[in-house]
């Protein structure tokens, strides 16, 4: 079999295993959830379990209901109230704290849903398209770019996709996903532009596409994507010495298609200027609208927006929280990396193992895992949230299996510990992310758990399997009078499990030759 | 296609010609001079030169032995070591140098340059790199909390400048063991260390360590042979150990004498209630002083504090640098010269853990403390060793690696400017516990206004009114240095003083007001002029203006 065909045939068990996977895992409820009339009716299933776990994804729904019924991104008071508190005033109107991408991403989805009675479910399945597409990407990049055997790259994507909480945030409205994609895309870009040929302007195009884009998804994609830029004009600078001197040269196509990126950003400062009338107001520095705290004084909003966004560069990430937002991503038992996700101690071999090996792209992922760790260990929130696990380091997750793969490759001798190693990591480390997938995507950090009197450990989620207490529309729609959520959420483990295992026997005939 | 631009072989020649007409260390000394200028002309116009509160009395220490009631060299006291105010009493002569502290900001300016000068050679003696060796110097020639620094009559610097030169020399020597001139010159700076602060004292001892130990590192592993080696070896250790040691720790046994002598115990320095182990008690009686008693969190609290110095950038590339000395080099005293390197961190994290220093720092200090930022500057003591290590580590990477270090070390740069690293050392002196900029007593603006002349009796310790602020001359105060004026002044208040400026439950509030009788001898000879919460002053009663 060809290589190409190789690809494909492996590309397309990539899409069945995670259309299967996270549509198990969707979270959703069938029907309209009409907000346009006032409060909801249940309002267990908002902040409850399901679809609308945490204000992120409310706020973000918010934005496509009121997209779709007022043809605005500003939310009128009842969906303001249902996406509070991440949601922002300004000149009398509120919006969502997040800029519109994912809810842009969602839309049509919802209105294809409705022909069938599941906007929220198609709305919400627009996540799992981008994490399947952005899997798909990251196999691309293991063979292409790292040579990787396709057992090897198959590996590499699965414990991204089902051994981390990619698979948390895969199946509920967050920006998370895209921003990977767009990362995956712009860095395949600069190595296909790196190697030059007659459509290396189009490459070069999408790489200053994708991150125009990236602003559009989270704002901090600006700085998150600098490692790729860096990469990119390394890719496009040269420097050389000729008999006249030293000759400093730049492509022509990486200048040229900056066009590209100046069209997106004039589009971002319209899209300012067109919703708060100001092309430098952005939403994120908008004051928060908190409903549990009553309405607020919307009169001296515009002051209050400007002070905070003066406020949120300067303070919002600074190094004075650099030890404690470096203990709570990384050890911590609320949102810690290892604590969620163990099997990224093998990541951490895999640097050690490639560290001869270096190449211009492994020095782009490390400095794509460093920026990500720093930047968000100095925000003055490490926790995300509600969050289940350190959703801000997912950048970084969705690199670091890559060395993974280079540990694999290091083995030699020892690889059947090796494999035991990565089997029972693996295992572990999907048992967590799956268990917040079919119950709750939410734990709380330790001063909020210890506000609201709860648990700020993941494994307090396992209650929710006894109660038979599940987010997974799949679940609740199709086999919650049949089997047990225990059972259902047992099934989904072996079934990754057998995949996993199956994908641990090939790779010796692929990478060894045995 | 590529848009190019060649920098002709001529313009290249230039260049190079103009870089060789001084050598790269006077290039160094070149660029620290302007940058110490610069910094230090920033300082003085945003009035940061005596904003920490030690700045000042730095100052203060060094005019009384030329200026005072008493003048003499026993107005150096008995608790901060002597050095950094022997060198500042050449330019305190000048009122104008002492007022603006522009004679703190010369000793340290100057030990500023040396130091960077000779963490060059530092560099360059390791690496055999003279790039290496450049980068290494603009480390810290470039780090703002140095610069800051520098700027200011504050001792950190002159330990710097002994911690470098006695390294300097104690790794020439740990290269060449036959080198006795490179020792005995290690000693003598470390001397000067051990009498500047008493991070010299764990230097110096640091180096005797090593110095019996490096012959050692040669011997045989077998322990019969090794015992044969080190006996043969031991009147060469004994004799090196000796040389070294009697010079080095000279200075320590005279601050011993000096105690003893000056101030009746040899022990002054840590005994006395104004001593740094005293004003611990008072944090420990609190329950703030988090260090003491836990080694993890003592080096995480210096681990942090040195970082945040440093910079988080140049810190993390200096542990690579660290680990490829140690692991990479082969040389067999690279152990020593980075326990030598690291002596300030390990003196500290020791002071820390025992309760004999302690440190705030935002990061890590409970906000439930009354303050979250308090001597962080001791953090700077490991910029040379970061510096050294980056340097180090810029010797040993590939050209791309060496690019890849200049552009961190630039964004490095541009943490600091846009706030995202704060200059931590400055913003202690600013804004933290340091700091006496930070809230002005109005008191001191109606000294600046009202004082028409006559001694003045304050307690210094309480810094109750800036005398370096106020138009005061140092030879009109009478402070608890001036025997028997100050001494005689709490029996007879009246007897020399025309001012009396007293601060809640400092030693003259406690002598003349808390005691009812001193109290009514008070407002007998005195009128009460200025009243505020925590501050009086009392003027004297129809007493001609003294000169």
């Amino acid at each position: 079999m060809t290589d190409n065909k190789k690809n494909i045939l492996c590309i397309a068990f990539l899409v069945l295993v995670g259309a299967i996977f996270y549509f198990a895992t969707l979270k959703a409820v069938p029907g309209f959830v009409d907000l346009r009339t006032g409060l909801p009716n249940n309002p267990a299933q908002f902040g409850g379990i399901g679809p609308f776990e945490s204000s992120h994804e409310r706020s973000s729904y918010a934005m496509v209901l009121s997209m779709l019924d007022y043809h605005t991104v500003s939310l009128p008071k009842p969906l303001a109230d249902f996406g509070s508190p991440d949601v922002g005033y300004y000149n009398g109107k509120f919006y969502s704290f997040f800029p519109p991408g994912v809810a842009a991403m969602a839309y049509p989805f919802y209105i294809l849903g409705e022909h069938w009675n599941l906007p929220i479910a198609f709305a919400y399945f627009s996540m799992c398209i981008a994490a399947i597409l952005a899997l798909a990407m990251l196999f691309i990049i293991c063979r292409d770019i790292f040579g990787f055997s396709a057992p090897l790259s198959l590996l590499v994507v699965f414990i991204l996709g089902f051994g981390t909480i990619f698979l948390n945030y895969s199946i509920t409205l967050y920006q998370h996903i895209p921003t990977i994609f767009l990362m995956f895309v712009s860095y395949y870009s600069v190595w296909k532009f790196r190697k030059g040929g007659k459509f290396a302007w189009l490459w070069a195009a999408a790489v200053w596409a994708c991150y125009g884009l990236g602003p559009i998804f989270d704002y901090p994609n600006l700085i998150l994507m600098l490692p790729i830029l860096g990469y990119f004009f390394a890719s496009a600078f040269s420097l050389a010495r000729t008999d006249d001197g030293l000759k400093i040269g730049l492509r022509n196509s990486f200048v040229a298609s900056l066009v590209v990126l100046l069209l997106l950003g004039v589009a971002q400062i319209y899209y300012n200027r067109s919703v708060f009338g100001n092309w430098r107001i952005y939403s994120n520095a908008l004051p928060r609208y908190d409903q549990t705290l009553g309405s607020p004084d919307l009169s001296n909003a515009a002051t209050q927006a400007i002070t905070r966004q003066k406020e949120s560069v300067a303070s919002v990430f600074s190094e004075k929280n650099l030890p404690l937002g470096f203990y709570i991503l990384t050890v911590s038992v609320d949102k810690g990396l290892f604590v969620y996700m163990p099997i990224f101690v093998l990541a951490i071999l895999g640097m050690y193992a490639v560290r001869k090996k270096m190449t211009l792209e492994i020095w782009t992922l490390l400095a794509i895992c460093a920026l990500n760790l720093i930047l968000y260990s100095s925000f003055g929130d490490p926790w995300g949230g509600l969050s289940y696990g350190p959703r801000y380091l997912l950048p970084a997750i969705a690199v670091l299996p890559v060395f993974i793969g280079f540990w694999i490759q290091s083995l030699g001798k020892r690889r059947l510990w090796g494999s035991a190693a990565l089997f029972a990591l693996f295992a572990y480390s999907s048992a967590v992310s799956l268990l917040g997938a079919v119950t709750r995507n939410v734990v709380f950090p330790k001063p909020e758990a210890l506000y609201a009197d709860t648990s700020n450990k993941f494994w307090f989620n396992a209650r929710y399997l006894k109660l038979n207490q599940s987010g997974s529309f799949a679940y609740n729609e199709f086999f919650s009078g049949r089997i047990s959520l225990t059972e259902y959420y047992l099934i989904l483990f072996a079934a990754i499990l057998i995949l996993m295992l199956a994908l641990l026997l090939l790779i010796p005939k692929y990478e060894y030759g045995d | 296609m590529v848009i190019s631009l060649t920098i002709k072989n001529s313009w290249i020649g230039g260049v190079k010609r103009l870089a060789g007409i001084i050598s790269p260390e006077q290039w160094v000394a070149v660029a620290a001079l302007f940058l110490a200028v610069a910094s230090t002309a920033y300082s003085f116009a945003m009035g940061y030169i005596i904003s920490y509160g030690d700045a000042e009395s730095h100052l203060n220490i060094a005019k009384r032995v030329v200026d005072s009631l008493t003048p003499g060299f026993a107005q150096l006291g008995g608790i901060w070591l002597p050095l950094p105010h022997l060198l500042l009493i050449p330019f305190v002569y000048s009122d104008f140098l002492w007022r603006t502290g522009l004679a703190g900001s010369i000793v340290s300016g100057a030990c500023f340059i040396v130091s960077a000068v000779f963490l060059y050679k530092t560099v360059f003696l390791v690496s055999k790199n003279r790039a290496a060796a450049l980068f290494g110097a603009l480390v810290f020639i470039l780090n703002p909390n140095i610069l800051y620094l520098q700027t200011t009559p504050m001792s950190e610097l002159v330990l710097i400048v002994f911690f470098i030169l006695s390294t300097y020399y104690f790794i020439k020597y740990v290269g060449d063991q036959s080198d006795l001139p490179a020792l005995l010159l290690a000693a003598f700076y470390g001397f000067c260390a051990t009498i500047s602060r008493y991070d010299g004292w764990f230097l110096v001892a640091i180096e005797a360590v090593v110095l019996i130990l490096l012959p050692l590192a040669g011997a045989p592993k077998s322990p019969g042979k090794f015992w044969q080696f080190a006996k043969s070896s031991y009147k060469k250790i004994e004799g090196k150990a000796v040389l070294f040691s009697t010079l080095a720790f000279f200075g320590i046994i005279l601050w011993f004498g000096w105690g003893w002598l000056i101030l009746g115990d040899p022990l002054y320095f840590t005994d006395s209630d104004y001593s740094a182990k005293s004003q611990q008690l008072a944090w420990a009686a609190r329950n703030e002083l988090p260090g003491k008693g836990h080694a993890v969190v003592s080096f995480l609290y210096y681990f942090v504090t040195s970082m945040s110095n440093a910079g988080v950038i140049m810190f993390t590339l200096a542990i690579f640098g660290l680990a490829v000395y140690l692991f990479k080099n082969k040389s067999p005293g690279r152990w020593f010269v980075a326990a030598v390197l690291l002596a300030p961190f390990i003196f500290n994290v020791l002071s820390l853990y025992l309760g004999q220093s302690v440190i705030f720092i935002p990061s890590l200090t409970p906000t439930s403390y009354d303050w979250t930022l308090f001597n962080v500057r001791y953090g700077v003591m490991m910029v040379p060793c970061v510096a050294f290590c980056a340097g180090y580590l810029f010797s040993q990477i590939r050209p791309g690696g060496r690019s890849l270090l200049a552009i961190l070390s630039v964004l490095q740069i541009g943490l600091f400017v846009v706030g995202y690293s704060p200059v931590i050392s400055m913003q202690d002196g600013v804004v933290g516990l340091s700091s006496e900029i930070h809230q002005v007593p109005d008191a001191q603006y109606f000294v600046d206004k009202n004082y028409d002349g006559g001694l003045v009796l304050q307690d210094d310790f309480a810094r109750t009114i800036s005398i370096i602020k106020s138009p005061i001359p140092m030879k009109n105060t009478i402070y608890v240095g001036n025997k028997p004026y100050y001494q005689e002044s709490l029996q007879e208040p009246e007897k020399y003083a025309r001012w009396i400026f007293m601060q809640q439950n400092d030693e003259i509030w406690k002598a003349l007001y808390d005691d009812p009788a001193m109290q009514g001898r008070l407002y007998k000879y005195f009128t009460k002029v200025y009243t505020s919460p925590t501050i009086l002053i009392f003027k004297r009663n129809n007493v001609p203006e003294q000169s």
